[in-house]
């Protein structure tokens, strides 16, 4: 994993909202949560998943037909840091999400393994 | 009325997917396939999860025309995935500056078709826009879009951004000689122009050194092309072989592109030139 070297606020944002689900999230609930542009949250998943903080893949549901949705999980490195970014940030004041407040998980959860 | 709304909805349904469409074309080769598939259900399901559908479609479009690194493709070994090689597959795979190029001199040929049809529009009060959509035709709009090639193709953002405002001015230059508040001779003009566009689209592309001479050959052409046609027999000539004068118009911008397409094969920095082929 390659270290961040420009965290931006939006980065900890989104990073704070992938935190706040368990296991692999859609990238769209990124986008829902973070309340950031589609165009800010597209550009930093891809640059996490480059430096090797985030793992993608496709949904797997035989059922649902149409194309399928992707889905963001952190590697473990990635995770470790992104908590301890998450922290130090928290204790700074700097990310513009309500840091710690519990989010609509399960509802969230349910989208990105259905 | 229900049918006006259907009508109404499935153009705005369309528009969507061509914007999609383009997105996924203006991003590199390597991206094509996810990105298609996963914008595409991100808007479908854009309404529901409370997401502006604009909001997605400017953010794919942002995102292709910005982002352009490759990402590395490494899939979470949990069994509930399927690996990203099974991604579905493209049904086409097009290289996008090229295309960029070609729609240029596409728009530069349709504004000499339409300027031969003007003379329909004498006397009537649509002659004007005719002519204005024309001038656009024949300059904003391919400088537009080979704005657009150097910003896709250029490594440095401040060279890209440089040569991409360097040529929507050389396009506004044209568009005055065009229209002749800035008069030039329209060979001398579309030489100098089309030598120009070439000169910034190998310098964004990082050509340095005696190649930098080859942005001659379109003003060359261009030279040769009108002395050509001062001989009226040449011309007849021409004209009997089927070469019309509505693309002899155009041979210096092509004679641009074709140098420029040559320099890029030929460069060290081809992968900032073309980067998705």
């Amino acid at each position: 994993m390659e270290p961040l070297t420009r965290i931006t606020v939006p980065t900890v944002d989104v990073l704070d909202a992938l935190l706040a689900h368990e296991g692999p999230t859609w990238g769209l609930a990124v986008i829902r949560d973070t309340g950031r542009l589609p165009g800010t949250v597209y550009p930093l998943l891809e640059r996490l998943e480059r430096l090797g903080w985030l793992v993608s893949s496709w949904e797997q549901s035989p059922g649902r037909p149409g194309p399928r949705r992707r889905l963001y999980d952190f590697t473990a490195e990635g995770k470790q840091a992104s908590i301890a970014l998450i922290a130090a940030r928290v204790q700074k004041g700097e990310s513009s999400l309500p840091l710690g407040k519990p989010r609509p998980t399960s509802s969230r959860g349910a989208v990105a393994t259905s | 009325m229900r049918h006006i709304e259907q009508s109404v909805a499935l153009i705005a349904e369309q528009i969507e997917e061509a914007v999609l469409e383009m997105a996924v074309l203006l991003s590199t080769a390597s991206h094509r396939d996810s990105r298609r598939e996963q914008w595409r259900t991100d808007l479908e399901h854009a309404n529901e999860v409370g997401i502006s559908r604009v909001a997605l479609l400017s953010g794919a479009l942002s995102t292709a025309l910005l982002h352009r690194r490759p990402t590395k493709q490494k899939d979470a070994e949990s069994p509930v995935f399927a690996p990203v090689p099974n991604a579905r597959p493209l049904p086409h795979s097009l290289p996008t500056v090229p295309l960029l190029i070609l729609a240029a001199l596409l728009s530069m040929l349709s504004s000499s078709v339409a300027l031969a049809l003007l003379g329909s529009f004498i006397g009537t009060p649509a002659r004007q826009l005719a002519y204005f959509s024309i001038l656009i035709l024949a300059s904003i709009i391919p400088a537009a879009l080979a704005a657009a090639g150097v910003f896709l193709g250029a490594k440095d953002r401040r060279v890209l951004l440089l040569g991409s405002l360097t040529m929507l001015a050389l396009g506004i230059i044209w568009a005055l000689i065009l229209v002749g508040h800035i008069r030039l001779d329209y060979w001398l003009g579309a030489g100098l122009i089309a030598s120009a566009a070439t000169l910034v689209w190998t310098l964004s592309s990082g050509i340095r050194g005696s190649r930098l001479t080859a942005a001659l050959i379109p003003f060359a052409i261009a030279g040769a092309t009108t002395l050509t046609m001062s001989f009226g027999v040449v011309t007849g000539i021409w004209a009997s072989i089927g070469l019309p004068l509505l693309l002899t118009n155009l041979l210096p911008f092509v004679a641009a592109a074709l140098t420029g397409a040559a320099l890029a094969r030929t460069s060290t920095s081809v992968q900032y030139i073309q980067p998705v082929l």
